[in-house]
């Protein structure tokens, strides 16, 4: 086939554009880190370091679920809200109403998904974009959750039930090592599995993914339940962290965990996306957070400048994609420019 | 060398037609799409469907691929009948359908497109990425395509590599009919002619192929056969030695009446 010179340069085939933009979350992460500890002598201690990493757990595990539905070109809005949802349900469940612990947890859990579950079946019913019915599905939830605990926290969890969120197994806390591991789980479903293949067809063509048989409607269902589900399981371990539950827990973290996600280099129009980039995105995000307070800075900053990296980051992505001009920032980030490019 | 009688052909193997259209009809509305259209495909051959704008090719294509459904008229497959109601089922009975806008996935490498919804597995529900590199791989080679790697994405592709990936995957879905709509509409000069090499390999490899073009050369340089569509009913088929382009033309404009 006659190929042309830009054609030729994007045969490189290995390190893609994905890999590149993974190193540089990286790098950019590391040199954070080395700044800091030269700038704070806490920062680099076990304990710091361990709250780091405590603080990124439950922001992965729900920057996981966006980042799958991100994938498959949908977007969910109710996942930080479902937290508070699922807490409330368990604080409500077992410290009020006396069901054992084991079975008050995995009740919150499945209400979460269910929730999802709603959201997705509304969404191809009424064939609806997944921004209107978790929008209002995030109502629904934050309001349920308030409702249920009368917003106030709900004290009282069994000591049983806070094992997950206060003992560890060496210097590994469980609320480490159980998002972890599921984590781990999360990333070969996405990278091994049909249904993360389906996911990533889907979010790239949906007309093509539906011509060979696979269906949007079951994509975009399962992505909403497991986000869902995420969702309930880090609300769970925010409470028995915290040893409470509470309209409000979880429910601020819908920002930073966005910001992650867009850091990590996913995609807002779907087909793109890793759980890997994710990972290095919350990092950076829970790192700045708690940079400004070892550099006592005010906690409104860290609003302020996530939203900043948030907008920084979506223009590297549109620039990336080749829906921005700038052969700096494209040099930057290590593209060629396509056949398509040019031909565009 | 017609046959138009109501009953499918019996012969199963051999040199019968295995695919057979009866009597197709679909109407929107008060338009009549299509009346009354019968013709047979032949294993391994080339057939050209022509026509003028809205004398029907794209909705005749469309219900062989199950995107429409016919109001009356059947297909038969080897003599049996099927039932054709999603573009799903046309795969299964070895219908693939290579549409003109590609429908590739651009954020996916050369091997995922290919096996789309095809997917070698291992215990079911894991992708065996490393079976679907090596048939990639065997796929493109069958069609002599030349592809920087299996693993570039698609969207990396010029426009012949995109419609090469989109051919390929029809033949890793293992259909023997190829419906093309207009393959060559998007390409340059050299691209098209690569596309043409691609359908001889595709011939070559005992598929069948029925082609939607506007464009007279290429049908002569590629067709057997010729089918001729006008206000929705057959109105010629022709062997591709036995007719000329004055003839086609005549009969795609109504100058010449048809059969």
């Amino acid at each position: 086939m006659v190929q042309s010179l830009a054609q030729r340069a994007t045969a490189i085939p290995r390190l893609a554009r994905w890999d590149l933009q993974v190193l540089g979350i990286y790098t950019a992460l590391v040199v954070m880190w080395i700044a800091l500890t030269i700038m704070s002598p806490y920062f680099f201690t076990g304990e710091n370091v361990r709250s780091l990493l405590i603080a990124a757990s439950t922001l992965s595990l729900i920057g996981a679920g966006l980042t799958i539905v991100l994938i498959a070109g949908e977007i969910d809005l109710s996942f930080a809200a479902l937290q508070a949802f699922a807490g409330s349900i368990s604080a409500l469940l077992i410290i009020k109403s006396g069901v054992p612990w084991p079975l008050g947890m995995v009740i919150a859990v499945v209400a979460a998904a269910l929730a999802g579950f709603t959201s997705g079946i509304i969404t191809i019913v009424g064939r609806l974009p997944t921004f209107i019915t978790t929008l209002a599905m995030l109502g629904i939830v934050q309001g349920t959750a308030f409702l249920l605990t009368n917003g106030q926290p709900v004290t009282g969890f069994p000591d049983a039930y806070q094992f997950i969120g206060n003992q560890r197994i060496g210097p590994v806390p469980y609320s480490i090592l159980v998002p972890g591991v599921i984590y781990v789980l999360l990333h070969l479903m996405l990278t091994r599995s049909t249904f993360g293949l389906q996911i990533f067809a889907v979010g790239g063509n949906k007309i093509a993914a539906t011509r060979v048989g696979l269906s949007w409607k079951k994509t975009v269902v399962g992505v909403l339940v497991l986000s869902a589900f995420l969702s309930g399981i880090s609300g769970i371990i925010i409470t028995s962290r915290l040893g409470a539950g509470s309209g409000t827990y979880g429910a601020d973290d819908l920002l930073p965990a966005v910001a992650g996600v867009i850091i990590g280099g996913t995609s807002l129009t779907g087909g793109k996306g890793s759980l890997i980039g994710t990972f290095g995105g919350i990092m950076i995000v829970v790192t700045i957070s708690d940079g400004l307070v070892l550099l006592n800075v005010s906690q409104f900053w860290q609003q302020v400048l996530v939203g900043v990296i948030i907008m920084g980051a979506v223009l590297i992505d549109q620039t990336a994609r080749g829906y921005l001009d700038a052969p700096w920032l494209m040099a930057l980030l290590g593209r060629r420019r396509t056949a398509q490019d040019l031909e565009g | 060398m017609t046959d138009d009688s109501a009953t499918p052909s019996t012969r199963v193997n051999g040199s019968g037609p295995f695919f057979e259209v009866r009597n197709v009809s679909k109407a929107f509305g008060h338009v009549q799409a299509l009346q009354n259209v019968s013709f047979d495909l032949y294993s391994g051959e080339v057939v050209a469907l022509l026509g003028d704008n809205g004398a029907g090719k794209s909705t005749l294509v469309k219900i062989l691929s199950g995107v429409y459904s016919a109001d009356e008229g059947e297909v038969f497959i080897d003599g049996q009948p099927v039932a054709i109601k999603t573009p799903m089922d046309a795969l299964r009975q070895g219908i693939g359908t290579v549409y003109q806008d590609l429908a590739v996935v651009d954020t996916l490498d050369v091997a995922r497109n290919i096996y789309l919804g095809r997917t070698p597995t291992r215990f079911r529900f894991l992708v065996d990425y490393q079976r679907m590199y090596v048939d990639a791989r065997k796929v493109l080679t069958l069609l002599r395509v030349n592809m920087p790697s299996v693993r570039t994405k698609v969207g990396d592709l010029s426009g012949g590599q995109r419609q090469a990936v989109a051919i390929a995957r029809t033949l890793a879905h293992e259909a023997r009919i190829f419906l093309m709509d207009e393959p060559t509409a998007a390409l340059g000069v050299a691209q098209s002619a690569k596309v043409n090499e691609l359908m001889a390999e595709l011939k070559n490899n005992g598929r069948t192929l029925l082609v939607i073009t506007h464009n007279l050369e290429h049908v002569f340089a590629i067709a057997d056969r010729l089918i001729v569509l006008r206000h929705g009913r057959r109105v010629a088929v022709r062997k591709h030695a036995e007719t000329n382009r004055e003839e086609i033309v005549g009969l795609i404009t109504g100058a010449i009446r048809g059969d």
